[in-house]
C-alpha cells in the first residue's frame, strides 16, 4: 500500500517536473535509516580488492566489526590499506553531508523501485584540503543518491561535478537471517585526474628504488575501483564496546 | 683432472683471509641496517605511504622483514662488485705476482683446465657471497621484524602479499647474481693478463661505474646501448618484485649476461693459454 | 736417442732476441751445465722447456717426441725456475700435496722428497716462515716429488750461504747417482766444474760452447797445482817457458801451458811439495 502512494507521489512529482518535495525526502531517508538502524551490530568477514591508480593490492582479507552509531574496526594479518569513505555510513550521515535536496526521477534510466535524491555537497563535511578558500566556495559538487524504495536501501551513491563523476559507490544487498539487508558486495569506484593522482606519489623513496617505477603521468581521467565482499555476518550479537577501543588492529 | 684442479683452487682461496672479507663485512654490517630500519619505521612507513592518509587509512605495519630486506638489497647492490671481485682479482694476477705458476704450471696439466678451475671457483665464490647477502639479509630482517606484505614501487605502490614475496627474493637473487657473475668474469679476464691484483679491481669498477651512467644519463644513444650492456642490468632485480613479473626482460638479461660472461671467459681463455709466464 | 733434443729455438720479446738458433742435446744421466752471464737466456730456455713460454720458434723433443704436441713428458721432468714461489699461507706439506695431485704422485714420496731436502721437521710450518735457504730446499723437494727422469734446476745455489751450496750440490750429485738427468743453469763457473759432466755455454743468446768437460779436459791447456806453499810452486814455474802463471792463491796456483802434465811435474824440484796438479777446463775466457 505504502508503495502505490509512494508511486503515485512520484507520478505526480514527474509531472511537475524535478520538483524538491522536502517531506518525501524526509520520508525516504526516514524510512531508509530505519531500515539501518535495525542492525546494531555486526561482525563479518570482509574481502577487499583495490584496483587504484597509484596503489594495487592483492586481495585482503579482514574481519570487520561495527556498532551503532558510528564505531567501526578492522582487523588483518600483515597490513592493510581501506577507503577512508564509502564504507558503513549511516543513510542519515550520507544525507546530512548534503544540502539543497531534490528528488530526481527519470523513467527511462532506472526501475520503478528506485528513487534518485539529490543535493550538493557541504565543503566543510568533507575531510579534502583545499588550496584557499575560494577554490572551498567553487567547489560544489553534486551527489545523487539512488535509493531502493521496495527495501529502503541506498544502492548508488554518485558525486559528480556537472556531468564529470568523482566517485560512485554501488551496494548489492541480501537479506541476512531473514530480517536484515546489508550489503553483500561495494564497489567504490573512484574518477580522477591522474596528475592529482601522482601527487599522492611525491616524497617517494630515495630515488634509487624504483626510479623509473615512477607513475606515468597524463592529463586524462582514471578510474580506480575498491570492490569489498562481505560473507559471514553475525548481526545483533551484542558486541562489547572493548572490541572498538582501536580503530584498526 | 678439472676435479683436482678445483680441489687446489678451492684449498688455496679458502686458506686465505681476505677470502672471509666480504662475508664478515656483511655479517657486522646488515644487523645494524635492520636496526636504523627499525628506528625509522614510522618515517618510512609514511614515506611510502603517508601521502594516500586523507583518501585511505591503513592497518597493521608495513615494516617488516621482506622491507628491510629489500631497502638493504636495493641500498647495497652498488657496492656488492667491491666484494664479488676480491677473489677474481688476485685469482690469476696473484698467482703471476707471486711467481706461484713456475711450480703450478710447470706439472702435466693444460691451462684450459686451469682456467676452468680457476673460472668455477670465481663463480662459486660470487654465487655463495651473493646467496649468503639475500638470504643472511632476509634471516636477520625476518626474525627482527617478522615477516607481511612488502610494499615496493612499481606504477605507484604495489603491495605484494607475503606468500609470493619469497619466490619474488629467489628471481631477485637470479637476476642480481647473473649480473654479478658477469662483473666477476670481467674482473677474472682482466686478471689474467694484469701482474697486480688491484688492477682487475679498479678497471672492473671503472666500467660498471661507467655503464651504470650509461643507464641514467638520458641520451638517445644510451638508451639503444644500454639493454645490450651487462651493466645496465645492475638494478634489474627490482624488476623481481613488479607485477606483473617483467618475463622477457628478464630473458634478455639473462642472454645478455650469458652472452657478456661467455666472451669473458673466452678471452681469458686466448690471453692465458698464450700468455709466456715469465715473472 | 737423446733424451732432450733442443732444435733451433729461437725467443724474442719484443724486438730483443733472447735466444738465437738455440741447438743441443741432453743425453740420459748426465749432469749438464747451462752456463752464461746474466741476461743470456739461461732462464728463459728452461721457461720454454717447461711450458711456461708459449711463443717460441723451433723444437724441442723429449725421447723423440715434441713438446709441442702434447705436455704428457711433464710427468718425467721436474723443475726449479729462479727463486722458489710457493703458496706462503700454506704449509710445505700443503703445498707438495697440491702439487702432488697434479701428477698423481703418492703420498708417501711427499715424506720422502721433504726427508731427501732435510725439511721433514718443517713440514707443518707455514712457507711464509721458511728461510730462503729451506725455500730454496723446498723448491728442490717439488722438483723431485713425481720421481723424474730429469730435473732442470735454475740457479740452484742461488742466495745460499757456503754451508748450503754444499748440501745443495751433494743433494744434486746423489741425486744423478740414483740415475737422474740433471740440467742445471747458473753463471757461477765453480759449479759447472764441480757437478757438471757436459757445459753448454750461451751468450748474448748465442750458443758458444757445446762440449762435455772431458773433451774440453782433454783439450785445455789449464792446469790447477795445488801445494802447501804456492809460493815455492810459483818461484819454480816462473822459471819455466810455455808456462804463464794466471791465478794464485795461497794453497792454489793456477797455469795455462801447451805442456803435457806429466812434463810440467818433471819440471817442478823434489823438494816443493804440490799435493795435486789437475786439468781444468779453460771455460773462462768462452764464459767472459
Amino acid at each position: 500500500m505504502k508503495n502505490i502512494v509512494l508511486k503515485l507521489l512520484l507520478i505526480t512529482a514527474t509531472s511537475q517536473n524535478l520538483i524538491s518535495n522536502d517531506s518525501l525526502i524526509n520520508h525516504i531517508i526516514l524510512k531508509t535509516n530505519q531500515e539501518f538502524e535495525k542492525v546494531s551490530d555486526f561482525q563479518a568477514n570482509m574481502t577487499v580488492l583495490l584496483s587504484v591508480p597509484g596503489i594495487r593490492m592483492p586481495k585482503k582479507e579482514y574481519k570487520v566489526f561495527y556498532k551503532k552509531p558510528n564505531k567501526f574496526k578492522a582487523t588483518t594479518e600483515g597490513f592493510g590499506v581501506l577507503p577512508n569513505t564509502g564504507l558503513f555510513t549511516s543513510p542519515q550521515n550520507n544525507f546530512d553531508n548534503l544540502k539543497d535536496l531534490k528528488i530526481i526521477y527519470n523513467q527511462s534510466s532506472i526501475d520503478t523501485n528506485h528513487i534518485i535524491i539529490s543535493g550538493t555537497l557541504i565543503s566543510d563535511s568533507l575531510k579534502a584540503k583545499f588550496p584557499n578558500e575560494y577554490a572551498k566556495l567553487s567547489f560544489n559538487p553534486i551527489v545523487e543518491v539512488l535509493v531502493d524504495t521496495s527495501k529502503w536501501l541506498i544502492s548508488t551513491v554518485t558525486s559528480k561535478i556537472d556531468t564529470l563523476k568523482l566517485f560512485e559507490i554501488k551496494n548489492n544487498y541480501k537479506l541476512y537471517e531473514n530480517k536484515y539487508y546489508l550489503p553483500s558486495t561495494s564497489k567504490v569506484e573512484y574518477f580522477i585526474k591522474d596528475m592529482k593522482l601522482a601527487n599522492w606519489l611525491k616524497n617517494d623513496m630515495p630515488s634509487m628504488i624504483g626510479a623509473e617505477q615512477q607513475l606515468k603521468m597524463n592529463q586524462g581521467v582514471v578510474k580506480g575501483v575498491i570492490t569489498v565482499n562481505y560473507t559471514d555476518y553475525k548481526i545483533n550479537k551484542d558486541l562489547p564496546d572493548y572490541i572498538f577501543k582501536k580503530k584498526i588492529d | 683432472m678439472i676435479l683436482i684442479l678445483i680441489q687446489n683452487e678451492i684449498e688455496k682461496i679458502t686458506k686465505r683471509k681476505r677470502t672471509y672479507i666480504s662475508f664478515v663485512l656483511i655479517t657486522i654490517l646488515i644487523p645494524f641496517i635492520v636496526a636504523a630500519i627499525n628506528n625509522g619505521g614510522t618515517t618510512l612507513e609514511k614515506s611510502i605511504y603517508g601521502q594516500l592518509s586523507d583518501s585511505f587509512f591503513f592497518t597493521g605495519s608495513l615494516l617488516n622483514g621482506y622491507l628491510a630486506t629489500y631497502i638493504i638489497i636495493a641500498v647495497l647492490i652498488n657496492q656488492m662488485p667491491f666484494l664479488s671481485t676480491i677473489v677474481a682479482s688476485d685469482i690469476f694476477s696473484g698467482e703471476y705476482s707471486r711467481s706461484t705458476f713456475r711450480i703450478y704450471l710447470t706439472r702435466p696439466i693444460s691451462r684450459s683446465q686451469v682456467l676452468i678451475s680457476k673460472v668455477f671457483v670465481v663463480l662459486s665464490y660470487t654465487s655463495l657471497l651473493m646467496a649468503f647477502f639475500f638470504f643472511y639479509s632476509l634471516l636477520v630482517s625476518t626474525i627482527w621484524l617478522g615477516t607481511g606484505e612488502l610494499a615496493v614501487f612499481h606504477k605507484g605502490i604495489l603491495f605484494l602479499s607475503s606468500d609470493v614475496v619469497l619466490f619474488r627474493f629467489f628471481i631477485a637473487f637470479f637476476i642480481a647474481n647473473s649480473v654479478m657473475l658477469t662483473i666477476s668474469l670481467l674482473c677474472l679476464l682482466i686478471s689474467t693478463m694484469t701482474k697486480n691484483s688491484i688492477t682487475p679491481i679498479i678497471i672492473t669498477i671503472s666500467i660498471v661505474f661507467i655503464g651504470t651512467a650509461i643507464t641514467y644519463i638520458p641520451i638517445e644513444l644510451f638508451k639503444k646501448v644500454n639493454p645490450f650492456l651487462f651493466t645496465g642490468y645492475i638494478n634489474s632485480f627490482l624488476k623481481a618484485f613488479h607485477d606483473p613479473i617483467p618475463w622477457v626482460h628478464i630473458q634478455s638479461m639473462t642472454i645478455t649476461c650469458l652472452t657478456w660472461s661467455t666472451l669473458f671467459i673466452w678471452l681469458s681463455f686466448f690471453f692465458f693459454n698464450k700468455k709466456d709466464i715469465t715473472e | 736417442m737423446s733424451l732432450i733434443e733442443i732444435k733451433s729455438v729461437n725467443k724474442s720479446f719484443g724486438s730483443l732476441e733472447v735466444l738465437k738458433n738455440i741447438s743441443f742435446n741432453i743425453e740420459k744421466n748426465t749432469i749438464v751445465g747451462i752456463l752464461g752471464p746474466n741476461g743470456s737466456g739461461k732462464s728463459t730456455l728452461m721457461r720454454i722447456i717447461s711450458g711456461l713460454i708459449k711463443t717460441w720458434k723451433g723444437d724441442i723433443c723429449f725421447y723423440g717426441d715434441s713438446i709441442r704436441l702434447n705436455n704428457s713428458y711433464l710427468h718425467s721432468t721436474g723443475f726449479l725456475i729462479e727463486d722458489p714461489a710457493f703458496y706462503e699461507h700454506l704449509t710445505a706439506i700443503e703445498n707438495l700435496n697440491l702439487l702432488a695431485r697434479l701428477s698423481k704422485t703418492p703420498a708417501w714420496r711427499i715424506n720422502q722428497a721433504l726427508k731427501r731436502v732435510d725439511l721433514d721437521k718443517s713440514l707443518n710450518k707455514k712457507v711464509s716462515q721458511f728461510s730462503y735457504g729451506m725455500k730454496q730446499r723446498l723448491g728442490i723437494a717439488q722438483a723431485i716429488l713425481n720421481d723424474a727422469d730429469i730435473l732442470f734446476l735454475d740457479e740452484p745455489n742461488n742466495g745460499l750461504d757456503p754451508n748450503g751450496m754444499i748440501q745443495m750440490n751433494k743433494t744434486i750429485t746423489n741425486l744423478n747417482k740414483l740415475g737422474k738427468t740433471i740440467c742445471i743453469s747458473t753463471h757461477i763457473l765453480e759449479d759447472v766444474k764441480e757437478l757438471c759432466s757436459h757445459i753448454i755455454i750461451l751468450k748474448d743468446g748465442e750458443l758458444i760452447l757445446d762440449n762435455s768437460i772431458e773433451n774440453l779436459l782433454m783439450n785445455t791447456k789449464k792446469y790447477v797445482i795445488k801445494s802447501k806453499n804456492s809460493k815455492n810452486v810459483e818461484s819454480a814455474l816462473s822459471k819455466i817457458k810455455n808456462l804463464k802463471i794466471i791465478e794464485k792463491t795461497d794453497k792454489k796456483i793456477v797455469i795455462n801451458s801447451s805442456l803435457k802434465i806429466q812434463e810440467i811435474i818433471q819440471l817442478i824440484p823434489h823438494d816443493v811439495d804440490i799435493f795435486s796438479i789437475n786439468k781444468e777446463p779453460d771455460i773462462e775466457n768462452l764464459f767472459l
